[in-house]
């Protein structure tokens, strides 16, 4: 097979496009056909050059960058995503792989690897950067138990699973709604999810609270 | 009083009961007013002591290793407390309070069970009123009485102690949340710089190894391609240097004399607003005609007023503002807090504070006003005339 692997850049710094772009086009079997800065018009470059691996940034200013990856995995099923950021938290790794994404490499990548990356993609094996696989490993065989919560935590998650809004925690807890914020996004990172209902059922299942 | 008829007993104790809600009330409102901790602990056990007549009274709070994290005494002088040595440890009679959490109230405390001896040079305590301190279902410390001047400790005076314990706890749980608090926004601020530098840099030098790659991969095949990235890596390098030096420009603190008197201040708002959640508005005025031992006098003042507003106006909104016009400068800074009676006020950090100000701002030949009533808030107002032609 000599046929190249078409890739779209996704990142909202232009520096980093560049430097991704001057190191891949040397690539014998890769050939960059165009870039994004931000989801809105990397959905509108894709649906235009159908690549066969977009490489894209999770956290950009204006995108919902998991939505995103949704949207283009329907739209393009022939595209792989291969998501390149510097987040390695629970909550975008869980939901990025969730929502669709073939690989997840972090921006210590080394040249080749990003390459290797890229060539698995396409062939349809995950790439997974050995940080994310560790955490996966541990999510895996060491889900989050009461101990992993503070005493705090456990009275937000309580009252969380309960069905109450943050403002209703807050004004139970005699809490800022600002202080209740953090610890419901502490909380849904702890158990490895992106929203109150999915932390709320993952909670009362795994037995954290009554 | 001769020529007053003696009052009956029960007009004694009526009176007397009237003299110990007074007094409970007080303490109450004190507490509600004031955010210092130590302040309102010492308050508290003035009070208590007061109202039951001993001569030796103490508040502790364990630190959790079987100390006392805060110790506050009446009744024993700094000479005596330093011969007797080391505080208390959280035991015996004390650790009974802290763990059992239910009063104590002996006519003589040395029969008591946990009681093992005093130390040398301790007084030695015979009656015993102790009760602990607790908010909602935890035990934050304890409150105990010694020396009865009238000989025992009563059940009312127990009821008393048990009323004032529950302030305390308020007061120490209210603490302990402002801290929390306080750490928290300390940690925000802490991921704010993270998210700077992971904004400003990082992205650079990710993209630098890619463009160095692509140089040393070009090298052989092709030099003119590889001259070219070299050059592209060096741009980028110098544009990540000079982010970081901007970045690190950035996260200093302002100061009066490279950024300006309106930098400055804004700065210094932010801060607060920040780090305290203080609900500051304010409208500063840009240029600066003032010279420069009048700025840093404005500078100075609004600071320390606005130290007081966010350490006793507690989450009411506070204002400040600073226009210059052609006649002179103008400072006011108000908020709506729980005010003060400045004459009536004992000597405190603050009333130094709001002493050292209006000297300040005699020294360069400003006026400050300092308005302020109990409940009615406080307006302090700064007025610069022209110097005519600016000096510098």
């Amino acid at each position: 097979m000599t046929e190249r692997i078409r890739v779209v850049i996704v990142d909202d710094h232009a520096v980093v496009r560049r430097g991704l772009r001057a190191f891949l086009d040397l690539q014998p079997d890769i050939e960059v056909v165009g870039e994004a800065a931000d989801g809105v018009s990397a959905e509108d470059v894709c649906g235009t050059l159908r690549p066969d691996v977009v490489l894209m940034d999770l956290v950009m200013p204006g995108t919902d960058g998991i939505g995103t990856i949704r949207r283009l995995r329907q739209a393009l099923p022939g595209s792989a995503v291969l998501v390149l950021t510097s987040y390695v938290d629970d909550v975008h790794v869980f939901a990025a792989l969730e929502a669709g994404a073939a690989g997840y490499l972090l921006k210590d990548v080394q040249p080749d690897e990003l390459v290797r990356g890229i060539r698995q993609v396409r062939l349809g094996e995950p790439a997974i950067h050995p940080k994310v696989a560790a955490r996966l490993v541990q999510h895996a065989t060491q889900p989050a138990t009461f101990a992993d919560f503070t005493p705090r935590e456990r009275d937000v998650l309580r009252l969380l699973a309960e069905g109450f809004p943050n403002k209703e925690i807050a004004r139970r807890l005699s809490l800022s709604e600002k202080t209740i914020k953090t610890h419901v996004s502490n909380i849904l990172q702890k158990l490895g999810v992106t929203d109150r209902t999915q932390a709320a059922l993952l909670a009362v299942r795994r037995g954290l609270v009554q | 009083m001769a020529t007053r008829r003696r009052k009956t007993a029960p007009e004694r104790n009526v009176a007397e009961r009237a003299r110990r809600l007074a007094a409970l009330n007080q303490a109450a409102l004190a507490i509600a007013g004031d955010l210092d901790l130590d302040r309102v602990l010492e308050k508290i056990l003035r009070t208590a002591a007061r109202l039951v007549g001993a001569r030796f009274g103490a508040l502790g709070i364990p630190d959790g290793h079987g100390g006392f994290g805060r110790f506050l005494t009446v009744g024993i002088s700094e000479a005596r407390a330093d011969r007797i040595g080391s505080l208390p440890r959280v035991h015996g009679v004390l650790g009974a309070l802290v763990t059992e959490g239910k009063p104590i109230r002996a006519r003589d405390i040395r029969r008591h069970p946990e009681f093992s001896w005093y130390p040398q040079a301790h007084p030695e305590m015979v009656e015993f009123l102790g009760v602990p301190i607790r908010h909602r279902d935890r035990v934050l410390g304890n409150l105990f009485f010694s020396g009865a001047r009238g000989g025992a400790f009563t059940a009312e005076d127990q009821r008393l102690v048990e009323m004032l314990a529950a302030h305390a706890g308020v007061a120490i749980a209210t603490a302990q949340l402002y801290a929390d608090a306080q750490q928290l926004a300390m940690l925000e601020e802490r991921s704010r710089v993270a998210r700077e530098l992971h904004d400003a840099v990082s992205q650079t030098l990710f993209s630098l190894v890619y463009e160095a790659r692509a140089a040393a991969q070009q090298v052989q095949t092709d030099p003119q391609g590889a001259a070219a990235h070299l050059s592209q890596v060096q741009q980028q390098a110098g544009g990540a240097l000079e982010e970081m030096r901007n970045l690190v420009l950035a996260l200093q603190p302002k100061s009066l004399e490279r950024d300006g008197l309106a930098a400055t201040l804004r700065d210094h708002v932010d801060g607060l607003r920040r780090i305290h959640r203080a609900a500051i508005e304010a409208r500063i005025d840009d240029g600066d005609r003032l010279a420069p031992d009048q700025q840093l006098a404005v500078l100075r003042i609004a600071q320390e007023a606005l130290h007081n507003a966010v350490k006793h106006a507690g989450a009411v909104p506070i204002r400040l503002d600073l226009r210059h016009a052609a006649n002179g400068t103008r400072l006011v800074v108000s908020d709506e807090g729980p005010g003060f009676d400045l004459k009536r006020m004992v000597r405190t950090r603050r009333t130094v504070g709001l002493h050292a100000m209006r000297d300040r701002a005699h020294a360069v030949g400003a006026n400050l006003t300092i308005e302020s009533e109990p409940g009615g808030g406080s307006v302090i107002r700064l007025t610069i005339p022209s110097r005519g032609r600016r000096t510098t």
